[in-house]
């Protein structure tokens, strides 16, 4: 078999996708443990060690708490300043990820990844969450 | 399981250093023949003494012991090289002492030696980030600096005064990569890089070389080498990436590390003379003074305003300067660490001496991560 080529790779696989219900990582799940972890992988569990025929992939919603947000005033690839935010998700894991620049950030607000900007691919950036229609708080 | 603090007392004998720099086209061999020679001079042994040594480089790629060492004269000596991403010296460091500790050796060396070369294995994994970012240290840290200024209440001004305290330190040490005194000012109006942190408030790129010859009881006499300035390695302490359930992963890796290393010497934090801490980023150095116990959680700020961490004060913290003005060329950094710590324990340090110093702590976080503490004592 011809070895693949710049042109023949296979596109790398996807971080997030689009759901009905909004954006999600794509991550990992342990059959043994349960543990669940970002970014996707098929090499073992990190909490309890078991093999790669035990990790399958799993979604995890792209929505939690910001921790921290910091603006990033030099970097290789990306045209500066970005703003980059750590964000507790509520499915468990802690992700650093592209941050909205149109917010005023503090810790603690709510936030959620935006399924339709594309502007920052192959990367989800994350924007204030929007209210679900009828709630008040 | 045995510590290497059970097997055979193992002896820092000789250090050697050429001084961290900005990268210039000098060959790394250059580099680090420098420091194993001055290393050789400092114990006042030859080079056919040594039986084994432990080649620390992150950058460099493979096999770059033999090809520097073979200028010392081929000896036939075991070589084996060491990579520990920042704590590859350190690592270094302890494989040298685990050999005479073993019995393996009576002397050996442990030589860390880098050039701004090269990039780090996650390239490899396969696995693809969450974010461009994420695995950029100096983003990371921005992000923990900006929780940290929010949670413990620190104002950028008072993390900034661990740059102050270092780069003065710097300017004191001669083989520092930044040897320039800046004020709180000067150190606030650097250009920006993330966040609170800019470029005087992390540690700079670079190239260097350290090497220190450790030995046992048995080769001190036979050597004739000068007891008052040999220093005991007191306790060897390293550990890796637990589930820590979104702790930062480096303080949590201080806290288990240096508790082995304190249950190991058998003292109290708070009896620490010197203590090199990984400083990377000025924020760090708040963080790990507090995770290892030299002061309360929250107390950083205030202890390191009230002279606390000076040469002088009650501990003396990062005195060679630190990785944000001594340097941090990866491979030897943590072996300067050492160098640094001896000199003061020997009372060799002029003027940057910390009085009546007898115990000293290194302390290096890596990309793992990974933490290695070493103690030192007369």
């Amino acid at each position: 078999m011809a070895r693949p080529t710049e042109e023949t790779a296979p596109e790398p696989p996807r971080i997030w996708e689009k759901t009905g219900g909004g954006a999600v990582l794509i991550g990992w799940a342990c059959g043994q443990c349960g543990q669940r972890g970002l970014p996707r992988q098929y090499f073992g569990c990190e909490r309890c060690g078991a093999p790669r025929e035990d990790i399958s992939e799993s979604a995890l919603a792209a929505r939690g708490v910001l921790r921290s947000s910091a603006s990033i005033e030099r970097h290789a690839v990306w045209p500066v300043p970005f703003l980059m935010g750590e964000v507790e998700l509520d499915d468990g894991p802690i992700v650093h990820s592209f941050l909205s620049a149109e917010t005023a950030w503090e810790p603690g607000m709510r936030v959620a990844g935006d399924a339709d900007d594309l502007s920052r691919e192959p990367y989800l950036i994350f924007v204030l969450e929007e209210k679900p229609h009828g709630t008040h708080h | 399981m045995a510590r290497i603090t059970d097997l055979r007392p193992v002896h820092v004998a000789g250090i050697g250093l050429h001084p961290y720099q900005y990268p210039t086209e000098t060959s790394y061999i250059e580099l680090g023949l420098h420091a194993v020679r001055e290393a050789l001079a400092d114990a006042g042994v030859p080079w056919p003494s040594v039986e084994a040594a432990f080649v620390g480089t992150a950058r460099l790629g493979m096999a770059a012991g033999v090809p520097m060492l073979r200028y010392l004269g081929m000896t036939g000596l075991r070589v084996s090289q060491v990579e520990n991403a920042s704590a590859t010296g350190s690592t270094a460091f302890r494989q040298a002492v685990a050999e005479v500790a073993s019995g393996l050796a009576d002397v050996a060396i442990a030589i860390g030696v880098d050039k701004a070369l090269g990039k780090i294995a996650a390239a490899g994994t396969g696995i693809t980030p969450i974010s461009p970012a994420a695995d950029i240290p100096f983003a990371r840290y921005a992000l923990l600096t900006e929780r940290y200024l929010a949670e413990a209440g620190y104002t950028r001004e008072q993390i900034a005064m661990v740059a102050v305290k270092n780069h003065g330190n710097g300017a004191l040490n001669p083989y520092a990569q930044r040897r320039k005194k800046r004020t709180l000012e000067e150190v606030l109006a650097a250009p920006a890089v993330a966040g609170p942190l800019n470029g005087l408030q992390i540690t700079p790129q670079g190239e260097g070389a350290a090497a220190v010859i450790v030995m046992s009881e048995d080769a001190i006499q036979r050597y004739g080498v000068a007891r008052d300035r040999t220093v005991r390695v007191a306790a060897s302490a390293t550990t890796s990436d637990q589930a820590f359930d979104g702790q930062n992963a480096d303080v949590a890796l201080t806290v288990s590390a240096t508790n082995a290393a304190y249950e190991e010497w058998g003292g109290d934090p708070k009896d620490l003379d010197i203590v090199e801490v990984h400083d990377a980023f000025a924020i760090e150095e708040l963080l790990f003074v507090e995770a290892m116990g030299l002061c309360p959680p929250g107390a950083g700020a205030g202890e390191l305003a009230a002279g606390s961490f000076n040469i002088g004060g009650r501990t003396a913290v990062s005195p060679s300067g630190g990785l944000l003005a001594m340097g941090h060329p990866l491979g030897p950094t943590g072996l300067g660490q050492i160098a640094e710590i001896t000199r003061q324990l020997r009372g060799e340090a002029g003027d940057r001496q910390h009085p009546g110093a007898k115990t000293g702590l290194a302390h290096m976080v890596g990309i793992g991560p990974v933490c290695v503490v070493h103690i030192l004592e007369r």
